[in-house]
């Protein structure tokens, strides 16, 4: 624990930037949307206001991101640091290192992030948006959790076997948000978008937030969704512990950079 | 069981793809270490000594488990470097380079709380180990305790290093060129505590250097490592001893004709190229068994020439005599039959 507690501490200048991004996000998002579309079409289309759906979207994209950003970062930065021969030479499990790392992080961008939910969805709903804005924050926790496995599956499979292409992840990680429907009803995305989206244990998630908001949710598609994202982020554990041991065993081979 | 670290036969070839064109890959061997074999004993500090790329890196890193070699084999207290990688990591305190590997945005003391609790010390415990080693390498009265260590000097730098692979207490250390480019005060702070950690704590310590004054300061034994091979080892006394010519006459002269050189060679004796030194004169190296001998035609021969011998001294050999002389072909051929 006091490993996590000197982490946050680290990034206690980051701490700034955690309560001003949502705000800076949203802003942007509405703006942006408004400019792609006319919110009108919008509410024809998913009979609620877009605003809710952007700052929601900001605010799970935000939480999310900066779990798979520490996740997916955090091995580079230490090979950069020549921190990392330390780590690996240190009892302590990688994989479980660096799922740990992005804690404190995470749970700051959670709580900071909610600064700008709870304002804006008790605007458009009263008393029912201090509800909606709990259920957005308890399923950003779950969505984080089931996205993990994925994201390092993901990543340390391409440290490992991609060689230089490493900075492939600049583009796969944006990309991977964008599929899991953050932004746009995923009830309305094209099919074969939506099975890929499909895949991604947070999308489910992401479904229920939105159905609730869009007033569509009923309780077993919720049930549904939950167990989906649930089973499929227990379901990349494996492929996650696998790119673990296969980029420890690299690592090995062609010698820990210090 | 007084070995601490025994590493037998140790090879490491590393392949580098290099891309020719779009599609075309080829792959370049070096083969960084090419049979190493040492052992340290406990309380013992073992210098592993050479040029830059002979091979000390890839050496530590293979005894800290940190890279898997490709044949042969290494123990640290007993525990083998590829079979029992945990055991021996439990094991070693290790410094791989005295720049970098800390987190800038830490304070020193903030970066050893993280890497302790990183090796799993109790929270108790640790403060009160880092409270003592900041103490010991010197940080308190450097302000480096806190303070941001990427505002650390270099000289800094290395003691919190040292202080980190001494966390756990561990009986092995590993040190890869702990001194290299620090301030003096620093550089001797080090070496000072690497011999007292041996001497007094009974601690087995493998130091690489390429610099053979520090390793003649701070070493038991040396062992002298070229291009991924041993060339030599025993204690520097010893690899001194081992060199024929260990003598060296040096000549200051205020003037040097060309022709000088090849008439004091007509003579039959060892004389390497002149060197100017700061002041203007030119210094001569005469390499001779007995220098004592010589003195007296040499400066004969140096007056008949009119050239003012401004010093004269006879030098002991040192760590570096050795060094030249088994890593030219002459050594390695002698040093091979024995
Ligand atoms: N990861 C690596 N990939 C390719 N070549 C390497 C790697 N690490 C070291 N080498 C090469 O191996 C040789 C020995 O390196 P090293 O052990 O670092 O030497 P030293 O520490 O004695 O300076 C050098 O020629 C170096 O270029
Ligand atoms: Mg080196």
């Amino acid at each position: 624990m006091l490993l996590v507690y000197s982490d946050l501490f680290r990034r206690k200048s980051l701490l700034v930037m955690f309560v001003a991004w949502p705000y800076l996000t949203t802003a942007f998002m509405l703006i942006f949307g408004y400019a792609v579309g006319s919110p009108r079409v919008f509410i024809e289309r998913v009979g609620v206001d877009p605003i809710q759906f952007m700052i929601v979207g900001s605010y799970l994209l935000f939480s999310i991101m900066t779990v798979v950003d520490d996740i997916m970062w955090r091995p580079i930065y230490d090979e950069q640091l020549g921190t990392l021969p330390y780590i690996v030479s240190s009892p302590t499990k990688l994989v479980i290192h660096y799922l740990s790392m992005p804690i404190p992080r995470f749970i700051a961008s959670v709580v900071l992030g909610a600064t700008a939910v709870f304002p804006v969805m008790i605007i458009f709903r009263g008393l029912e948006g201090l509800l909606i804005g709990a259920i957005v924050v308890l399923l950003s926790l779950i969505s984080a959790a089931v996205f993990t496995p994925l994201a390092t599956a993901v990543g340390l499979s391409l440290y490992t076997f991609g060689g230089e292409n490493w900075r492939a992840i600049n583009v796969i990680r944006p990309l991977l948000l964008i599929i899991m429907g953050v932004y746009y009803p995923r009830w309305l995305m094209q099919w074969p978008l939506y099975i890929v989206s499909s895949l991604m244990p947070p999308a489910h998630c992401i479904e229920v937030i939105q159905r609730i908001i869009a007033g569509l949710a009923e309780t077993y598609t919720v049930l549904i969704s939950l167990v989906l994202a649930i089973s499929l982020g227990v379901l990349y554990g494996s492929p996650m512990a696998r790119s673990a041991t296969a980029w420890e065993r690299k690592k090995l081979e062609v010698g820990v950079k210090t | 069981m007084s070995e601490a670290i025994v590493a037998r036969d140790l090879t490491k070839r590393f392949v580098t793809k290099k891309r020719v064109g779009l599609f075309r890959n080829y792959s370049e061997y070096v083969d960084a270490v090419r049979g190493v074999s040492l052992k340290v004993r406990y309380g013992e500090v073992v210098g592993l000594l050479g040029p830059n790329g002979a091979g000390k890196t890839t050496t530590i890193k293979i005894l800290s488990t940190l890279l898997l070699p490709d044949s042969g084999s290494a123990s640290v207290c007993g525990f083998d470097v590829v079979k029992e990688p945990q055991k021996v990591r439990r094991n070693i305190g290790i410094m791989l380079s005295v720049e970098k590997g800390f987190y800038g945005r830490l304070t020193g003391r903030e970066n050893l709380l993280y890497f302790g609790a990183l090796y799993g010390i109790g929270k108790n415990e640790l403060e009160q180990r880092i409270k003592y080693l900041l103490d010991l390498v010197g940080l308190n009265e450097l302000g480096g305790s806190d303070r941001l260590y990427e505002e650390f000097s270099l000289g800094m730098r290395a003691r919190l290093a040292l202080a980190r692979a001494l966390l756990k207490d561990p009986p092995v250390l590993l040190l890869d060129e702990p001194t290299l480019g620090l301030d003096p005060p620093s550089a001797r702070k080090i070496r000072g505590l690497v011999r007292e950690l041996a001497t007094k704590e009974g601690k087995a310590i493998l130091y690489t250097s390429h610099n053979m004054f520090e390793v003649e300061l701070v070493c038991d034994k040396v062992i002298l490592i070229n291009k991924g091979v041993v060339v030599a080892e025993g204690t520097p006394e010893e690899l001194k001893s081992r060199i024929p010519k260990v003598r060296t006459l040096e000549l200051h002269l205020n003037s040097f004709p060309e022709d000088l050189l090849s008439e004091i060679r007509s003579y039959g004796l060892d004389v390497r190229e002149p060197t100017q030194s700061s002041d203007g004169l030119y210094v001569l190296r005469i390499l001779a068994k007995r220098p004592e001998e010589i003195v007296d035609d040499v400066l004969r021969l140096t007056a008949s020439r009119g050239i003012d011998v401004v010093k004269l001294k006879i030098e002991e050999p040192t760590l570096e005599d050795v060094f030249v002389y088994f890593t030219t072909a002459e050594g390695v051929e002698k040093s091979g039959t024995q």
